[in-house]
């Protein structure tokens, strides 16, 4: 091989394998959301997230009770539970 | 997919008061879809294996997180004393579980605290669908099925 050759397969093709893989990492946009760091500011308007409404089917006269009605619901007190910070 | 219910007047589906207002945010603005994908399993699938009913709240709790907690307890609907309610506050960085009287009987606060502390492992290091998913599994494994419950032999 002569020197033009040489160069090119030596040093050509990993800096070209080098450049696709800078591509392929560098230019695809980005996340769209921001990822969470633990500390930093929560802007979000709160939100529910409930299971899915066929969930729970009771047992029996329970059913009846989730008619979507709160008001008859009760409350579920005393409470239990537990609490955690980070 | 799961049904979200925001309390803000505002997003109903019914109607619109405010209809020159800000533009709604698309579904997936906090995650993904493949992560709201993955909470709304784990909060389907914990509720049906157990037959209580799992919610999760995701936002501000106010100066007294506890009571906050509690009040939004008695609003996540179903059937309370068989509720219970995972509330997270990722800016007070503070979990909430609040258990129902008959949810409590069978996740005793043992347990809920160590699925807290779990929980807040995977919050610190900034992870919420994971911590909370982990929760749920460990919750509802700790309160099992309600046939086992029935025929203990």
């Amino acid at each position: 091989m002569n020197v033009a050759e040489t160069i090119l397969v030596f040093a050509g093709i990993p800096l070209a394998i080098i450049a696709v893989m800078a591509l392929l990492i560098f230019v695809p946009g980005g996340r769209k959301r921001p990822r969470y760091k633990s500390g930093q500011p929560w802007e979000h308007e709160p939100i529910w997230y409930e299971p899915h409404p066929d969930g729970p089917a009771g047992h029996g006269a329970h059913a009846a009770i989730e008619a979507g009605s709160t008001g008859h619901a009760g409350s579920g007190a005393p409470f239990g539970g537990a609490r955690g910070t980070w | 997919m799961n049904t979200t219910i925001e309390h803000d007047a505002a997003v109903d589906g019914m109607h619109d008061p405010y209809p020159n207002s800000v533009v709604r945010q698309p579904l997936d603005h906090i995650f993904s879809f493949q992560e709201l994908a993955r909470l709304d399993e784990a909060l389907t699938m914990s509720s049906r294996e157990t037959g209580l009913r799992f919610t999760l709240y995701l936002g501000d709790l106010g100066p007294q997180t506890r009571t906050r907690a509690e009040e939004l307890h008695g609003q996540s609907g179903g059937h309370l004393a068989e509720s219970v309610l995972i509330a997270v506050s990722p800016g007070q960085r503070v979990v909430e579980v609040v258990t129902g009287a008959g949810a409590a009987r069978r996740i005793p606060d043992r347990a809920c605290a160590l699925a807290v502390l779990s929980m807040t492992g995977s919050f610190a290091a900034g992870d919420l669908v994971g911590g909370i998913v982990n929760g749920l599994r460990q919750m509802s494994d700790q309160a099992g099925h309600p046939h086992e419950l029935r025929h203990p032999y």
